[in-house]
């Protein structure tokens, strides 16, 4: 750690120009940098939106829309979907494919526990 | 003498002393259905359900890393129960058929699963170099379709898409192993007992019989039946028809339903091409929709209707893998016997049964391609079936 000292050499051994006629041109360039707000000339549709945008989205935090609420899975009674006319409807709507989904659903629904399920590497041996 | 006697009090006191002991030793069970139905509570504690890729070839098999081999351990109870299911020639579901078209059929759900994880065993066989007792599993597979079987036009369909399964657990299989006339000639052999296929016509005629008792329940549950043959949906004026029936126009639409399904089986029975087949099908089927917007007697019909087209197809598209299996098994033994795939496909394999020609043939850097063209599908199959020779 540098001592107060040291810093104290430091900086007289720094080369600063120091004038006094610059520093005021400095100043002055400064202080007309700063502008009034009401003097710029920003389009009154723009505050609109933005007040609106604001007002809109302080309403949305505090009134976030309801989730869409989907049934429950296990809402679904076998027979919807394991009877044999539904399975039949499933064909008849999509195939074998769709015959089969809905079997695997069932499974899902109405079958063992399964906490995980193994995907079939698509990886050759 | 002594001895004679001896022996003759110890057979009386065995007979009278302990009755019991008289009874004949209890035997296995007799019906496939209920050891299928055991192995299914045999499932251990952690249950996989095992999806299988739809288009496994030519790489897709089952990487059988440890903890698919630890998994499979664990199924060793249910495996054995399917496999010993497997042997038993009858097969009997017990499905509740006096609840007509609202049977519960929760059963076959389930043998999809014991399907599955025979075919993942058999894979493991084969990452394995036990082809036998991998093609053995994939017998195994075919035996289950058989048992689905014909009951009802639901299992049929069942049964179909179980046998596909154990097409493809050959076919990978066979990519795996070195071509071995002796396996070969086996499998075939094999093949040939397991090929007494389910019958569409029985599944048919059982569907109708199943239909025709719809007409006998109660209004309240014909409707809600009808609806779940319509997905849920009925046309309110198609609805209104039902409930307002009296006992002559039921007996009418119940006739009417009868004359189609036999003009339907007629047609899928006649030995022609399956193009003109198909269209006379099809438009069979088409002519039984349109039918119910002028006929009020053909409303019944429409709704309980099966789709004899696409059945027809799907029929058709399963006979074509048996077939192309059956020409590869061919080709696998050409190989066997020559050392070489021949350049071009020899005759007398098995025939593509969509236009009766042979597959398309195409020898590649690891083995062969057949090509099969497919038609009347839900989306186009036509697919190349990938073969690897060893």
């Amino acid at each position: 750690m540098r001592s107060e000292d040291r810093l104290h050499t430091l900086l007289n051994q720094a080369h600063i120009d120091s004038s006094e006629t610059t520093d005021q041109e400095i100043l002055a360039e400064a202080s007309n940098a700063i502008v009034p707000l009401k003097h710029r000339q920003i389009p009154l549709r723009i505050i609109a939106a933005s007040v609106f945008i604001t007002i809109g989205l302080a309403l949305w935090i505090h009134n976030p829309p309801a989730p869409v609420v989907e049934p429950p899975e296990r809402s679904i009674q076998p027979h919807q979907i394991l009877t044999m006319a539904s399975l039949k409807h499933a064909y008849y709507q999509g195939g074998m494919e769709t015959l089969e989904k809905q079997l695997d659903r069932g499974l899902t629904l109405f079958g063992p526990p399964s906490p995980t399920a193994i995907e079939a590497s698509q990886e050759p041996l | 003498m002594r001895l004679s006697k001896t022996s003759a009090c110890v057979a009386v006191l065995l007979l009278f002393a302990h009755p019991s002991s008289t009874r004949a030793y209890p035997s296995d069970p007799n019906n496939a259905a209920l050891l299928y139905y055991q192995a299914f509570i045999s499932f251990p504690d952690n249950f996989n359900a095992i999806s299988m890729p739809l288009d496994p070839l030519p790489s897709g098999i089952i990487e059988p890393n440890q903890a698919v081999r630890d998994y499979l351990a664990g199924c060793t109870n249910a495996l054995e129960f399917t496999k010993a299911a497997a042997k038993i020639r009858k097969c009997d579901w017990g499905l509740r058929y006096s609840l007509g078209d609202r049977v519960l059929m929760p059963h076959s759900m389930l043998i999809r699963q014991l399907s599955f994880h025979v075919m993942v065993e058999a894979q493991v066989y084969a990452a394995d170099k036990e082809y036998q007792k991998a093609l053995e599993d994939c017998l195994v597979i075919h035996r289950i379709a058989q048992h689905v079987g014909d009951e009802n036009f639901v299992s049929f369909l069942i049964s179909k898409a179980t046998h596909g399964l154990a097409n493809k657990g050959i076919r990978q299989t066979l990519s795996l192993m070195p071509p071995n006339e002796k396996t070969l000639a086996w499998l075939e052999r094999e093949l040939a007992l397991v090929s007494q296929r389910p019958s569409l016509r029985r599944a048919l005629l059982t569907e109708e019989q199943i239909t025709l008792r719809n007409l006998a329940l109660d209004k309240d549950s014909l409707i809600e039946t009808a609806k779940s043959n319509s997905g849920g949906r009925l046309d309110p004026g198609h609805e209104e028809l039902l409930r307002k029936a009296d006992p002559a126009f039921l007996q009418a639409s119940g006739e009417h339903y009868t004359q189609s399904m036999a003009a339907l089986r007629k047609a899928l029975e006649e030995k022609s091409p399956f193009d003109a087949k198909y269209e006379q099908i099809k438009h069979l089927d088409e002519q039984l929709a349109s039918n119910a917007k002028t006929n009020p007697r053909a409303v019944f019909t429409a709704i309980f209707r099966a789709e004899f087209a696409r059945t027809y197809a799907v029929c058709t598209f399963s006979q074509s893998g048996d077939n192309a299996l059956g020409a590869a098994l061919g080709l696998y033994r050409i190989k066997a016997q020559t050392g070489v795939l021949p350049k071009k496909l020899p005759a007398g394999l098995p025939k593509n049964p969509f236009n009766g020609k042979d597959f398309g043939y195409e020898r590649t850097e690891d083995g062969f391609i057949l090509y099969v063209e497919t038609k009347g599908l839900d989306r186009d199959k036509a697919r190349e079936l990938h073969f690897r020779v060893k």
